[in-house]
């Protein structure tokens, strides 16, 4: 077990050898590996992590509904017929999570800048307007309409293909390029033309 | 309001994904061509740019994490899965291991599963089981009802959710679960 927490291959290049060989996990953990679990579960967490603490803002919620993230997909591993990758297929059931998780907090909670880079941060005036900006830009983000905001942040902080939103937005790969367009448009009016 | 020419349509929806890189071929040269003779659509894109540009500066807000921050988090998440049960194809496995070799623990959990979900099992087991097994554990099943054991008392004891683990995707919404289960057809 002390073997399957260490992370491997974390020098692999190329998406088609990450992918196939989480094709070749996810069989295994089908049939009830533990190990290769374990290996999913290092290769995807801080993706996974990153996306969820978008949502819910803080480490212990992230944890959480990341931990339960993977315990679904362990579950329901069954359900999974490998015609998507393994990632785009935890991303969507951690975000159902992690929306149901801010829904049932009863919170949305606005955007703030962490504690961490507002600590970091040196009062320059420069600065300061800087991190304005970003907040409110952040917050803009945040109060889009679900699936616009999805699209955004698997699009430009996960860096995933249209094609993949799609597969965790459920919608086809255009109706995620018309969730960008109106998203981006709407961002720029709300940011006032950013120019 | 800047000018705009005939063929917008179709092109200013995509414009934020050129913008992006995210469009090939055909699709991007119709946007690039477009752009080039529409002050409008030009306006636009230099608008989306500016937009991402943003959106990929905002800091990361949740910080960057050591590497004891991840182990931890990858051993509590596989110390408790460890305590959950194991993929629902175990279930298949066992059951055809159980009709071969007539196991002790696997005839159970087929026990299990037929209290739990008969329908299930007459599907699963049909192709790859003669009938008169599945009479056997269809009979044990009843003898067992008869008998008035109460069957959550073998999920316990086996550890399986009485109740198919897909209805845990309970935050899930009909399109949701037709993705995870029906969408994805088996390619592996
Ligand atoms: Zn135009």
């Amino acid at each position: 077990m002390e073997a399957a927490l260490t992370p491997m291959h974390i020098a692999m290049t190329g998406t088609t050898t990450i992918q196939d060989d989480d094709r070749l996990l996810l069989e295994r953990m089908r049939e009830g590996d533990r190990e290769a679990f374990s290996e999913l579960v290092v290769r995807h967490q801080r993706q996974v992590f990153y996306l969820v603490w978008r949502y819910v803002k803080n480490d212990a919620d992230a944890k959480d509904v990341v931990q339960a993230a993977f315990v679904k997909a362990w579950q329901n591993a069954e359900a999974f017929r490998g015609d998507s990758s393994f990632r785009t297929w935890l991303y969507r059931i951690a975000v159902n999570l992690a929306l149901n998780h801010v829904r049932d907090s009863g919170k949305w909670k606005t955007a703030e800048l962490t504690e961490e880079h507002a600590s970091h941060e040196v009062p320059g005036m420069q600065r300061l307007v800087e991190a304005e900006a970003a907040q409110q830009l952040r917050k803009a983000v945040e109060t889009l309409p679900p699936k616009q905001r999805l699209v955004v942040e698997l699009r430009v902080h996960e860096g995933l293909s249209f094609r993949e939103v799609a597969e965790i937005a459920d919608c086809s790969e255009d109706a995620a390029k018309a969730n960008f367009h109106h998203a981006i448009k709407r961002l720029r009016s709300e940011l006032g033309n950013a120019e | 309001m800047l000018k705009t020419i005939d063929g917008c349509i179709g092109v200013s929806e995509l414009l934020e994904a050129y913008a992006d890189g995210a469009l090939h071929g055909q699709e991007a040269r119709r946007v690039a061509e477009h752009v080039q003779h529409c002050a409008s659509c030009a306006a636009d894109l230099h608008a989306a740019e500016t937009v991402l540009r943003a959106l990929r500066s905002l800091p990361g807000q949740a910080g960057p994490r050591d590497k004891a921050f991840w182990n931890s988090m990858a051993a509590e998440i596989t110390a408790t899965t460890a305590k959950v049960t194991a993929p629902r194809r175990w279930y298949r496995g066992a059951m055809g291991r159980s009709f071969l070799a007539g196991g002790g623990l696997a005839a159970a959990a087929v026990l299990a599963f037929v209290l739990a979900m008969p329908q299930q099992v007459e599907r699963l087991a049909a192709p790859s089981v003669d009938g008169s097994l599945s009479e056997t554990v269809t009979g044990l099943a009843d003898e067992l009802q008869s008998e008035g054991t109460p069957h959550r008392t073998l999920f316990d004891e086996l550890g399986i959710p009485d109740s198919d683990p897909l209805d845990m995707i309970d935050d899930l919404d009909d399109n949701d679960l037709q993705a995870v289960g029906a969408e994805f057809t088996d390619g592996v």
